[in-house]
């Protein structure tokens, strides 16, 4: 989670997170809207971004493998994040 | 995306399709339509929460765009099947590079709103190519 600094627009859209300006549309992002003791609204920005190392992971496949960050570390991986299966 | 396997394993692309269905709803999944590359499951959706694919609206699952995209599916001769699943979650694409860099980063805006292998294969062949020489 990196805190979220500000949000600027004028004629484009740009967040500001993490020292960095990254327009919109090369960002996924998650704001969380938290309320703290003293009911004041606190905000945090989980921005997922191009051109940053991923923190490791490990998936399970159908057929008892794990797929692992190390697994595929030298070789292009292509995730493809499915909707629902139908 | 099937239709061009044999591209991607040409440029070196290894496919991982990853979904949030139950394992063994999975299983059949993945024997039913001869997938073709590894599934993952990730039911808990961590990783879908991670590459920010959250919940999708109304209009993005039901909107005009979405029954193009089912027609041309039933065109193709692919009929839609009912579903338990949640039809409101996110689908994504992100490419990562051999040095283990995210490259690509697209969140689905409903069905079929995916980019196409050509892209893809785009941003492989433009990083190869400026990736210094071992």
């Amino acid at each position: 989670m990196i805190p979220l600094f500000k949000y600027a627009g004028k004629s484009a859209c740009f967040w500001q997170a993490d020292g960095l300006e990254l327009p919109c549309e090369r960002a996924a992002i998650t704001v969380r809207i938290h309320f703290n003791y003293q009911n004041q609204e606190t905000m945090s920005l989980h921005l997922t971004r191009i051109d940053r190392r991923p923190k490791p992971f490990s998936l399970a496949t159908t057929n008892g493998k794990i797929l692992s960050t190390e697994s595929y570390r030298g070789r292009w991986l292509y995730l493809v994040f499915h909707r629902h299966l139908a | 995306m099937r239709q061009k396997k044999d591209l991607l394993l040409a440029f070196g692309v290894n496919v991982v399709v990853v979904s949030f269905a139950e394992e063994e709803y999975a299983l059949n999944y993945q024997m039913e339509v001869d997938l073709g590359w590894p599934l993952a499951v990730d039911p808990n959706r961590k990783m879908y929460e991670y590459f920010g694919l959250g919940r999708a609206s109304f209009w993005d699952v039901w909107g005009p765009s979405a029954w193009w995209a089912y027609l041309k599916e039933m065109l193709r001769g692919n009929m839609p099947q009912p579903t338990g699943g949640d039809v409101y979650q996110r689908g994504g694409d992100v490419l990562i590079d051999p040095q283990g860099i995210v490259r690509f980063h697209k969140v689905g805006r409903g069905p079929g709103d995916r980019p196409a292998v050509d892209s893809i294969l785009e941003v492989v062949q433009r990083y190869n190519c400026s990736a210094p020489q071992q």
